[in-house]
């Protein structure tokens, strides 16, 4: 990712969500952000967060996003691990099969089986019930398919299976693992102000 | 989606997301059908029964689905 903010420093972002990425208060610029995530093994310190959308109770959400800045020689790759590079960005549509990678259920296929849904999402770390606008939801494509996404999937890319186009950020899932939602990228990409960075 | 459409989304977001069990709704404008995502653990019959009055001559879908937390 690149910031599209002329007062921005320049260099190669993460992308992730501002539930992952952003401290519930306080500065949000600056904190910390290591990899793997704190509760696995081995964490470390890769970059600080540059700025996140901000999450409420109180008024709809259109997008769950976060851009963090990577420290000085960390290194990285611009792919995504068993998905493949990412030929651009497409608006998600209603039966598009679409691939990620994520940090707990790794890589699934799945179907897109409605867009625009506006949704209550349980937010378990505060038992609060959050609304999302716009959300695509993608399911399972037979009903013995491992899990499509799970708990700690969160920021993972969601690609179209045919183009190799980003269609949306993951954000949320059930527990079972039969759907997962994501916001279409292009609210994403608009909301923080970047751009995506082709390989 | 149609101006339109996103505003009677809008609408019965507003009066029913919450109820009963309702934790999702959508408009399919192709064919003219409103799902409503419903926990499969709670009888969401009343509140669909409202909303499909506030849907006026679309169809409505209701889909029994265990609610999305933040992954």
């Amino acid at each position: 990712m690149r910031s599209a903010r002329a007062s921005d420093p320049n260099g190669v972002l993460v992308l992730s969500n501002s539930h992952v990425l952003a401290p519930d208060s306080g500065r949000v610029q600056g904190t910390e952000v290591v990899q793997p995530a704190a509760d696995d093994e081995g964490p470390e310190t890769v970059g600080a967060v540059l700025r996140a959308t901000r999450l409420t109770r109180t008024v709809p959400i259109t997008a769950d996003g976060a851009i963090a800045q990577l420290n000085e020689g960390v290194a990285f790759e611009n792919t995504i691990c068993t998905v493949g590079d990412v030929a651009g960005t497409l608006d998600p549509a209603a039966k598009m099969k679409v691939e990620k990678h994520g940090r707990t259920s790794g890589h699934s296929t799945g179907i897109i089986a409605a867009i625009g849904i506006t949704a209550q999402v349980n937010d378990p770390e505060h038992d609060v019930e959050l609304t999302f606008l716009d959300l695509f939801r993608v399911e399972q494509i037979g009903a013995h398919d491992p899990p499509v996404g799970k708990l700690g999937d969160s920021g993972s890319l969601v690609v179209d299976a045919a183009s190799r186009k980003a269609v949306g950020l993951l954000n949320a899932a059930d527990d079972l693992g039969s759907f997962y939602f994501a916001q279409p990228i292009a609210t994403v990409l608009k909301d923080l102000e970047i751009t995506l960075e082709l390989k | 989606m149609s101006e339109q459409t996103k505003h009677l989304q809008g609408v019965l977001a507003r009066r029913y997301l919450g109820k009963q069990g309702i934790h999702g709704i959508s408009i399919d404008e192709d064919n003219g059908t409103v799902k409503v995502y419903v926990d499969p653990m709670q009888d969401a019959t009343g509140a669909v029964d409202r909303l499909r009055k506030d849907a006026g001559e679309l169809k409505v879908q209701t889909i029994a689905s265990p609610r999305a937390r933040l992954a």
